[in-house]
């Protein structure tokens, strides 16, 4: 009897300490070329600032008096890796004119290099910008679950190089293996849930503030207007 | 609380200026055709000129708009695989059926309508005006099925792109019109100088409605997208107060659509030709902006 293989990843953020080994590991085992990632991870500082203490608040703000507690206890920096999300329904697959993405029997959705044309629509078109045009071949890549290694039974190269085993990479649908036990018995998320691709990434301890694209970023109208109203 | 993002990838933008371009010289050209094949069906002997016109930028403007699609392609010489593997879920699949079989009927089309064969060419216009409108549809859906982009993503955008379409045709052969009124009405005697300027005037007049049915789009839409996810809020602010806010609101949508209609519904201005050949520039130049805020307004807003 064949045995149902559905490959997914759960990336404990608890864990992670942004040392970017994942990053490394990819570049080298895929020979990314500069200034393209398949996998990342996404730093965001947050917290009450000194400078934040100085401000004339028209109510009472416990922090103004006693500025100095608004430095460290105050503040914490998370850690988000952000790589293919491996969706169940994926946007980059319906969109392709020349169906050169594809979903394998195992949930991995892989780029067939020999088929793509590079009209850059699946990156348009997927939700979570993991896909890039590779400047040397042209050719669209993402990351894929390092399918040549999995497919001798190693893990992923990032899963490899975490040194606090913070991802764990399995078998979704065999109940014995740690990804599926971890699913069981921890609080997971999905980043951008309400585009329903159904992704396979699971994180635990998600933060909004880190998943949201639009948190902290610099040309945005919305951070300024809340900034404002806090003011 | 202060957020502030330490370390992020942005990968660069997908769609280039280059699809921005094609995106307009395709609305100009089914622009021309649908008019061109309008006046043929409607079968008035003062409307010839004006298909004759329209068929013969159809010809020009096609055939320099797949030039751009290919130069946009990373592998450009693998162009030919879209005809080998067809994706129905994916609008450029469709698009690449459309921009096949278009200038086949459109070409037959064009060819009974300079023979002066009107059944045939009546009959031709008939079959090739639905792929005339989904040959410039079909890019209203690429944009539409990118579900990643909000300001893409709206069930509003292929008719809109259809409607700018209309405009900027329209737009064009006013411009052509006008030229060739100025430099023929010398050697032509007073009743056809009077057929030219009916043109003229039934072309303004039907840009005008084209002009308010796009400011309706624009209204929709931009009010819907206030209603909706976070994405979309700032997506619309950046696009009413932001960046793109000069180009779509005041040379898009004041400049290019509002002007321009005030100009044609008012009597008096209509009748200067001059006024005419502005609003029509106006309002090439007004959905032209379009095309590119719409592209690279879509992108502007971070996804990682």
């Amino acid at each position: 009897m064949k045995k149902e293989v559905r490959w997914g990843m759960v990336i404990d953020l608890r864990r992670c300490v942004g040392c970017h080994a994942c990053q490394v590991a990819c570049k080298a085992e895929h020979e990314v070329p500069l200034g393209v990632w398949r996998i990342w991870v996404k730093v965001v500082q947050k917290g009450t600032y000194p400078e934040m203490a100085t401000l004339n608040l028209p109510w009472d703000c416990p922090y103004c008096e006693r500025p100095e507690e608004s430095r460290y206890p105050r503040m914490q920096t998370l850690f988000l890796p952000w790589l293919c999300n491996q969706c169940e329904r994926p946007i980059c697959n319906t969109v392709c004119p020349v169906k050169a993405a594809y979903k394998r029997e195992d949930g991995i959705v892989l780029i067939d290099p020999h088929r793509c044309i590079g009209c850059n629509y699946c990156r348009a078109a997927c939700p979570y910008n993991v896909r890039y045009a590779n400047p040397i071949t042209g050719m669209l890549e993402k990351c894929d679950f390092c399918a040549h290694r999995v497919d001798v039974g190693l893990s992923p190269a990032c899963v490899e190089a975490c040194p606090t085993n913070a991802m764990t990479f399995g078998n979704l649908k065999d109940p014995s293996s740690k990804i599926s036990q971890l699913l069981s018995k921890e609080k997971v998320q999905v980043l951008k849930q309400m585009m329903a691709t159904f992704p396979q990434v699971y994180y635990i301890g998600l933060d909004m503030d880190v998943a949201d694209p639009l948190k902290g970023w610099e040309g945005g109208i919305l951070p300024k207007r809340l900034k404002e109203l806090l003011r | 609380m202060e957020i502030q993002i330490l370390y992020n990838v942005f990968h660069h933008e997908a769609v280039s200026i280059l699809i921005a371009i094609y995106f307009h010289i395709v609305g100009l050209h089914a622009g021309c055709s649908i008019v061109s094949i309008t006046a043929t069906l409607l079968g008035k002997t003062e409307y010839k000129p004006v298909a004759k016109i329209g068929a013969i930028f159809v010809i020009i403007l096609f055939s320099i708009s797949p030039i751009f699609l290919l130069a946009d392609l990373f592998q450009p010489l693998r162009f030919w695989y879209l005809f080998l593997h067809f994706n129905p879920t994916s609008p450029l699949s469709w698009g690449t059926f459309f921009l096949c079989t278009y200038p086949t009927f459109t070409g037959i089309y064009i060819y009974f309508l300079f023979k002066n064969n009107v059944k045939w060419s009546k009959i031709f216009g008939v079959i090739s005006l639905p792929f005339a409108i989904s040959v410039h549809g079909y890019t209203g859906f690429v944009l539409g099925f990118a579900k990643a982009r909000v300001l893409w993503n709206t069930a509003v955008m292929p008719s809109y792109f259809l409607c700018s379409a209309m405009i900027s045709g329209m737009a064009f052969m006013l411009v052509v019109a006008i030229v060739r009124y100025y430099f023929t009405y010398k050697e032509k005697p007073q009743e056809e100088r009077e057929k030219d300027l009916h043109i003229i005037d039934l072309l303004a007049k039907w840009m005008a409605g084209f002009m308010i049915l796009n400011i309706f789009y624009v209204f929709s839409e931009l009010t819907v997208m206030y209603y909706h996810t976070e994405d979309a809020y700032e997506t619309v602010e950046l696009v009413r107060l932001g960046k793109f806010s000069f180009l779509y609101i005041w040379v898009d949508n004041i400049f290019g659509n509002v002007v321009p209609s005030i100009i044609i519904i008012f009597r008096k201005t209509r009748k200067s030709l001059l006024l005419l050949l502005i609003a029509a520039i106006l309002a090439s130049i007004g959905v032209f902006v379009m095309r590119y805020v719409m592209v690279f307004g879509g992108q502007y807003v971070p996804l990682s």
